[in-house]
């Protein structure tokens, strides 16, 4: 929406690809396995940012794509065998379908209604998953070694998954802010600022939610596909993982509401905090409760998170850092 | 005529709030809407863009039938709306606030056209300055011409105006009939709710007089200000008014 266009998404996507590659470089294969888990929650951030920060739905159970799409993608693997990149796509159209089929319904509700709902949807195919037998029910399904093979061995597959996530954060985050600096996601910005206005002006609400959710939905059903790729075992518990889900609204409130950068940085800060308080004895059994802590200040004292408020504080960064 | 509105019904209830009311206004005519408080001004509007779903009756714009539309796509046939009470999109700039009206209504327009519309029409209405500052910041005075400026902004053919005077002072007042009688000059058709009566007499080419959902009376502002109908609707029997009145001249 500015003439003086900072290379903002340029620079972003050079950063994230940079730090990506540190352990590569350095072959350093547990600084990997912390960088995955970060570019998944990032994944997970920017996603849910475009549903809750643009559009202004806070979808708590948004974990619930993640869970379908690695579970979809892990039966096409297992059972027909199919390559890990194609499973993962195969894995993630049906997520976006199905968030298509649930957002249709439910973003008619608002507020706290509509977050509700999004737990409820969760809880429930949960508990689909535990009792449905094709996927392996409450055991879950898992490799054999075997699967690896076709990928060079099991350490060549952790390292097309932690390529693939990286991939996968890059398109989020580029997605995002592609979708913030559009029409499209004016149109979202003025439904999450009043929606009747929204409608006034010529722009039709339902549709335009539909299509916000149905994005945020595809790049988590990527991830999942991955993580449990990685993983080599999906269970219905840690698939739909409601605490997960909340961590990631955490994110996003720390890092900035609505904003492209936010969610990266409150994903990386809460990561790094976690990683540092569940390795110090004195804070290890607290993590979760100093998150909250963490939830509370940020809601109470920098609405605007990490990210807004600087660009509050600073209206010049605003053309630098969306 | 550009807007066509016959026998409109609509009912809350037990309560009619519009009971068959029948108006027309054409381009660059300015139609002052009036009546007491409560007499389904307002509902006559959303009843007009597609808020409330007419009982019974038609609209009909441009020879098309409208009647049931959703608001966005009467929105999209070039009908704009500026409320009584400002909904500004708060969190989002001035710029950005108008530019929404620019992007999604009649003309569809691309982020950067309907920015260059945005600015124009900003600075028509004397908020230039204000331009990236967050909408929920602007006073009332101010709030009032961005609600004005996002309607103007997607360049309709008409522009339903909910007491877009009420609560300025009379300078405001004065820049706002001078932005009213532009719009007609540029064939702009207008149907404005207003309760300041010295401004419906000086802009309006019509006036048509509600009271409780009904069509009392419709003519010339001077035609309607002295129908004793309209007169009693405002101020009770007209007796007794004209006697307010004697006794306030003498």
């Amino acid at each position: 929406m500015r003439d003086l266009r900072a290379p903002f998404l340029p620079a972003l996507l050079v950063f994230i690809a940079a730090v990506a590659a540190i352990p590569i470089v350095s072959n350093n294969p547990s600084l990997r396995e912390e960088l995955f888990l970060v570019l998944m929650l990032v994944t997970l951030a920017s996603s849910i940012n475009i549903i809750m920060g643009y559009t202004g739905y806070v979808s708590f159970g948004h974990i619930v794509f993640f869970g379908i799409g690695g579970y979809i993608a892990f039966w096409l693997m297992q059972t027909f065998n199919v390559h890990f990149l194609l499973a993962a796509i195969a894995s993630a159209i049906p997520a976006a379908l199905i968030a298509a089929l649930i957002g249709i319904p439910i973003l008619r509700l608002r507020g706290a209604y509509f977050a509700l709902a999004t737990v409820g949807i969760n809880e429930a195919m949960k508990s689909f998953m535990t009792n449905f037998e094709p996927f392996g029910g409450a055991i879950g399904m898992f490799f054999s070694f075997s699967i690896y093979l076709q990928y060079g061995g099991a350490r060549e597959a952790a390292f097309l998954a932690y390529y693939t996530m990286a991939a996968i954060a890059l398109a989020t985050v580029a997605t995002s802010y592609v979708i913030r600096r559009s029409k499209f996601g004016l149109s979202l910005m003025a439904i999450r600022e009043d929606q009747d206005v929204a409608m006034l002006v010529g722009i039709d609400p339902a549709r335009a939610k539909v299509m916000a959710y149905v994005i945020s939905a595809f790049f988590p059903a990527l991830a999942g596909a991955t993580f449990f790729f990685k993983n080599g075992i999906i269970e219905p518990g840690p698939a739909f993982d409601l605490l997960r889900s909340i961590e990631s609204l955490v994110m996003v409130v720390l890092g900035g509401i609505g904003t492209v950068a936010g969610p990266i940085v409150g994903a990386a800060l809460y990561e790094w905090l976690r990683g540092f308080l569940i390795t110090n004895p004195t804070f290890a059994n607290f993590q979760l409760a100093i998150a909250g802590l963490l939830l509370l200040l940020t809601v109470l004292f920098v609405t605007a998170g990490l990210v807004g408020s600087l660009r509050n504080r600073f209206p010049r960064l605003r053309a630098y850092i969306q | 005529m550009i807007l066509d509105v016959e026998g409109v019904t609509v009912r809350f209830g037990g309560l009619v709030a519009c009971d068959a009311a029948t108006l027309s206004v054409d381009q660059g005519q300015i139609l002052g809407l009036i009546g007491p408080n409560g007499a389904g001004k307002t509902t006559l509007l959303n009843a007009i863009n597609g808020v409330y779903r007419p009982l019974a009756g038609r609209v009909e714009f441009r020879g098309e039938d409208i009647t049931g539309l959703r608001p966005f796509q009467v929105a999209r046939r070039g009908i704009a709306r500026a409320h009584q009470v400002v909904r500004p999109l708060s969190d989002l700039s001035v710029i950005a606030n108008v530019t929404v009206g620019a992007c999604f209504g009649r003309e569809n327009l691309g982020l950067g056209a309907a920015r260059r519309v945005a600015q124009e029409v900003i600075a028509s209405l004397g908020l230039a300055d204000k331009s990236e500052t967050p909408a929920g910041k602007l006073n009332v005075a101010q709030k009032k011409r961005l609600e004005l400026a996002r309607a103007l902004a997607a360049r309709p053919m008409l522009l339903l105006a909910d007491e877009v005077l009420a609560g300025l002072n009379p300078q405001e007042v004065a820049e706002m009939l001078t932005v009213f009688r532009t719009l007609r000059e540029q064939g702009v058709a207008v149907i404005m709710i207003e309760h300041l009566m010295h401004a419906v007499m000086n802009v309006c080419d019509r006036v048509v007089v509600l009271d409780y959902g009904k069509k009392i009376a419709e003519g010339t502002p001077q035609q309607v200000s002295s129908d004793p109908k309209v007169i009693e609707a405002y101020l009770g029997d007209p007796k007794v008014a004209a006697k307010f009145l004697e006794e306030e001249g003498a």
